[in-house]
């Protein structure tokens, strides 16, 4: 399909356009340059048009309605035409000299004009905004060219200039003006479905009758249900899985009092767990405790060895998990707090985590929300304080329960096929010659996998106390390795922080480099290890032991190399991942939920 | 017709021209080119600079501010900052794109998430807020780091880095209209939620960063960084940590522009960054350069079926180079190529795209980021802020962060003026966008009586 250039008689070009193509100067308007390069539009398309039905066009947004006067005298607004059909809008002045402009917008509408069928179904409206020199009569006169037997195809102008400056500026029409001529505008054309929504707009690069064909009968073919479908937005899709049986919900956690409030609990789990996913309680908006203690990721970060906090702050810390939290009381890798309705307040006002200046200015983001004020006046007599704020999210944090691994089994329900030779193995080393309870303690009926006490295993020593590697070999994606000497970043590398954990709270000498023994709990879940995370995988921390940790001064007394058989490592690293709990989709899924459109709303 | 030719004459300013969305395939030197083929571009000489700027704790105001900067020789104010304006609030100010129309520039911020809307039209010398888009995880279901602002025709397409489940590289891209409105989201393909892309190699990883579209192939481009964990991080804290050196970017991806569906998963590894695409219609290509692995890689189409490869080295990965910011001349013949570490631009001539060569290259500052050229090619602009807490600290007076103008003869850079943002008290600038007093000249929208400029 070759160029027919239908200029309405007037072949001199659009100077602004075709003469900068050309590399003309500006006195040689007069000549139609050699070199101008003709739009798309003008010619075969050069790839195969998008199948009809294959693909969905997003309402852009609503088309905006304006008066109209039509070459035929009559007076209207653009909605009344729009109704119930297809429309093609495009915005011309006759006088448009310029090529790839309005003549190619006239010629690829007469192109879709002959190509479409359903000519009961579509239409064309050519809008003038050159209400000087379009008077209906130049008008009909223009559209002579363009009646024939196919879809109706209207020639309107703006009945005063009223209607005309707020038509511009609702359709982001950018006319230039001089001595009352127009000389040059953007030419962008409008696909409008039946409801009077854009759903696609061309500029001279994109229009083709091809696509605008294609366009206007995927538009037809639609249905509204199907519509509605394709129109919202798509989240982030968690896949959800069915709730578990939760009787064996604890089996292998030890008998506690429950949390329990005077108050109604569910109420206040759901408040402290929107709370916990609201990005809003950190100074700028960016982080939420949820952002750090990731469900997905075990509630820590599998992506990163120590955490990064508000703008990037660095944090010198592994993210503890956060499952099972409710049995503990030392909380923190250096224990310095014994309370979940104490210990929030520390990364909410950390410089360095979330970054809020006060508790005030916590308390008061939250009463800034409607739907969280109502919550707490309900639950609680006193409102938004910093203790009933503290509950919250300690109510929260109790229901992250997730026990009954096939660990569990076997050792408390009695269930001797729940584990395998090699696991069952790794057991006997666990308890035995690996010497791993002696921390991680297991009890007759129950475990925790933790004495809850500090302990110096060399790990926060070497760090401190020895010259660490600067070459690093980095595997940055499957089967590739980069090889680096990380002092080429010095001049933007801040200095690594110190950790003396435990110690830093205490300062007394003994605590130097001691860190409170995690959990082993769900294990699997929670790489990278440490206190630092500086231990990738479950392999390496054993190995690490194996050794009999890093030697040191302050190395504690039950750390002795093990002279475990490579065999019994891998044993002993099995029995680690039998200590994954089978209600951790369950409590990701509760984390996840949709919030109900009565409960607060978080972004 | 003689007087239109007048009316014609007196509008334009003498010695400059510029094109309203008309661009299909003519020669064009500039970075301008760089920018989407649907804006209006500039020819001649341009006005201002306009470059979005990073606040930094300690320095002025601390706070992310759009700098505009006199770049026309025959200005009385030639060589100086004319305007700043500052948005509050240290946003992780990165990239910025023009719409269509060149009326607004969106700015955005890579930590705050927020879209800052300047009007760049109304006074192109003094540009002004016009609207902050403060919602746009929320909006688009939850991507972070909206990073190119890329026009289509009357909207504009806003990439991601990362994303609000967990802050890593998983992202997608989202349509706005150009009044800032948000129309849909766009997921990045990955493993297990392809949605319908061919996945040609060893990933599918999710992840994005900059986006550019080749109308005459219904083609966009989009490729692959790393999330906000990595580039909100101090970078020796990255460097030094193995799990975290996992989280990039190994793909390019092929989308149907008209249709924005997902094709071709392409495998370039190690985090490739910014796209550059062949101008002429007759060619099929774009290039891309990898940070993590110092390599440029060529993205093409054979046989109708899009490929990548790996066609140079740049410089030693092992001592860090990172090639950032990459510009293609109007011919396709030249491409430009910045490392940060370094503080080097260099020339590769790339006549024959699958075997480059370095023709030039020269120190520019300390560390440098971007560039952008002029239409004809004679004005080079650099500046040098790649990301917050990647930025080299230390340096020499005036190279360290700083915005600079060169003029290029074909064989030599030679500096005209520079100026240093730090001794300005101004912050670490970034991207930089050109603008002109003629594209706005004679708006309708901007007379005082409408009744009088066009009337019956």
């Amino acid at each position: 399909m070759y160029l027919m250039l239908r200029l309405s008689g007037l072949m001199f070009l659009c100077v602004v356009h075709a003469m900068a193509l050309a590399g003309h100067g500006h006195d040689t308007v007069s000549d139609v340059p050699k070199t101008v390069v003709l739009a798309p539009g003008y010619r075969t398309l050069s790839y195969p048009a998008p199948q009809v039905g294959s693909y969905s066009l997003p309402s852009i947004s609503d088309a905006f309605d304006a008066p109209y006067l039509s070459s035929l005298g009559l007076e209207g607004t653009l909605h009344d035409l729009m109704d119930g059909k297809v429309t093609i809008l495009s915005f011309i002045y006759t006088k448009c000299e310029d090529v790839n402009g309005c003549p190619l917008a006239a010629f690829v509408m007469g192109q879709i004009q002959k190509q479409v069928k359903q000519t009961e179904s579509v239409q064309f409206i050519s809008y003038s905004f050159d209400i000087k020199n379009d008077t209906p009569k130049v008008l009909e006169n223009y559209a002579q060219s363009f009646r024939n037997d196919g879809a109706k195809w209207d020639f309107l102008t703006a009945p005063n200039s009223e209607g005309l400056e707020n038509l511009l500026k609702q359709y982001n029409q950018t006319i230039q003006i001089s001595d009352g001529q127009i000389y040059s505008h953007m030419l962008r054309v409008f696909l409008i479905d039946s409801k009077k929504r854009i759903r696609n707009i061309y500029s001279t690069a994109f229009l083709h009758a091809d696509t605008m064909t294609n366009d206007i009968e995927t538009l037809l073919k639609e249905d509204h249900t199907a519509l509605s479908a394709v129109m919202g937005r798509v989240p982030m899709l968690v896949e959800k899985t069915p709730l578990m049986d939760k009787d064996s919900l604890t089996n292998g956690l030890p008998n506690k009092q429950p949390y329990s409030s005077e108050k109604s609990l569910a109420e206040l789990e759901e408040l402290g767990r929107q709370l916990f996913f609201d990005r809003k309680l950190s100074h700028n908006g960016t982080l939420s405790c949820g952002m750090c203690h990731i469900p997905q990721q075990g509630f820590t970060s599998n992506e990163l060895s120590t955490a990064v906090g508000i703008e990037g702050r660095t944090v010198k810390r592994n993210t503890p998990t956060l499952l099972n939290v409710s049995y503990l009381s030392s909380l923190f890798h250096d224990s310095r707090e014994s309370k979940l309705e104490q210990q929030i307040w520390s990364p909410l006002l950390a410089h360095n985590e979330m970054g809020n200046p006060s508790v005030d200015f916590v308390v008061k983001r939250i009463e800034a929300n409607p739907n969280y004020k109502i919550a707490f006046r309900k639950i609680f007599d006193e409102g938004i304080t910093m203790g009933t704020i503290g509950q919250a999210f300690a109510a929260y944090q109790h229901t992250l329960i997730a026990a009954d691994s096939p660990a569990d089994r076997y050792l408390y329900a009695g269930d001797n096929e729940a584990l395998s030779e090699s696991e069952k193995n790794g057991y006997g080393i666990f308890v035995g010659k690996g010497r791993c309870s002696g921390c991680h303690l297991v009890q007759s009926n129950f475990a925790l996998f933790t004495d809850e006490l500090a302990h110096n295993t060399g790990v926060g020593y070497k760090k401190a106390m020895t010259n660490n590697d600067s070459f690093f070999t980095a595997k940055i994606a499957h089967g590739i390795d980069v090889s680096y000497d990380v002092n080429y970043v010095s001049p933007s590398a801040e200095p690594p922080p110190s950790d003396l954990g435990k110690y830093e709270i205490t300062e007394v000498p003994s605590d130097r480099w001691k860190f409170r023994t995690p959990t082993l709990r769900n294990i699997e879940l929670t790489a990278p290890y440490m206190h630092d995370g500086s231990f990738q995988t479950l392999s390496d921390v054993v190995r690490f032991y194996n050794q009999g940790g890093f030697n040191n001064p302050l190395l504690d007394s039950l750390i002795k190399p093990l002279s475990l058989t490579e065999a019994e490592e891998k044993d002993l690293v099995s029995f680690l991942r039998s200590l994954t709990s089978s209600q951790v989709n369950r409590v990701v899924d509760r984390a996840l939920q949709e919030f109900s459109p009565n409960s607060v709303s978080i972004d | 017709m003689k007087s239109v030719q007048r009316t014609i004459h007196n509008g334009l300013i003498a010695s400059l021209f510029f094109i309203l969305a008309s661009l299909i395939s003519a020669p064009l030197h500039s970075d301008e080119t760089c920018m989407s083929p649907y804006m209006a571009k500039i020819v001649g000489q341009e006005d201002y600079v306009y470059v979005w700027t990073l606040g930094v704790v300690g320095l002025g105001d601390e706070q992310d501010k759009l700098v505009t900067i006199d770049v026309n020789p025959s200005s009385g104010s030639y060589g100086e900052i004319i305007a700043t304006l500052s948005v509050g609030g240290r946003n992780e100010a990165h990239h910025s794109g023009l719409t269509d129309d060149r009326h607004y520039l969106w700015a955005a911020g890579l930590d705050t998430n927020k879209i800052f809307i300047f009007d760049v039209a109304s006074n192109p010398a003094q540009p002004s807020l016009h609207k902050v888009i403060e919602d746009f995880p929320e909006a688009t279901g939850g991507i972070v780091g909206p990073h190119t602002t890329y026009a289509l025709p009357g909207r504009m397409l806003v990439t991601g880095l990362s994303n609000t489940r967990d802050h890593g590289g998983e992202t997608g891209m989202a349509e706005y209209t150009n009044d800032g409105t948000y129309i849909e989201t766009y997921w990045m393909p990955k493993d297990g939620a392809l949605n319908g892309a061919i996945k040609t190699g060893k990933y599918a990883d999710g992840f994005g960063y900059d986006v550019r579209a080749m109308p005459h192939r219904n083609a966009l481009i989009t490729s692959s960084f790393t999330g906000w964990n990595n580039y909100m991080m101090d970078l020796g804290k990255m460097m030094s940590d193995p799990q975290a050196m996992q989280q990039f970017g190994n793909t390019v991806i092929v989308w149907d522009l008209h249709t924005r569906k997902p094709k071709t998963i392409l495998d370039v590894p190690g985090a490739p960054l910014e796209v550059r695409c062949a101008w002429d219609t007759t060619r099929n290509y774009c290039f891309t350069t990898t940070a993590l692995t110092s390599e440029i890689w060529l993205i093409y189409e054979e046989e109708n079926q899009w490929k990548s490869k790996k066609i140079a080295d740049i410089g030693d990965a092992s001592k860090i180079p990172l090639p950032v910011d990459i510009s293609i001349s109007a011919d396709d013949q030249l491409l430009w190529v910045n490392t940060w570490n370094d503080g080097e631009t260099r020339l590769y001539d790339v006549s024959n795209p699958h075997a480059p060569k370095q023709i030039f290259n020269k120190k520019i500052g300390d560390q440098v980021n971007m560039v952008s050229q002029s239409w004809d090619g004679k004005r080079f602009y650099y500046t040098s802020s790649l990301l917050g807490n990647w930025d080299k600290k230390t340096g020499s007076k005036g190279d360290l962060q700083y915005f600079k103008a060169f003029t290029w003869d074909g064989a030599d850079l030679t500096q005209t003026f520079g100026i240093d943002f730090i001794e300005a008290k101004l912050g670490l600038p970034h991207q930089m966008r050109f603008g002109a007093k003629a594209l706005y000249a004679n708006l309708y929208s901007k007379q005082n009586d409408k009744r009088v400029a066009l009337s019956r």
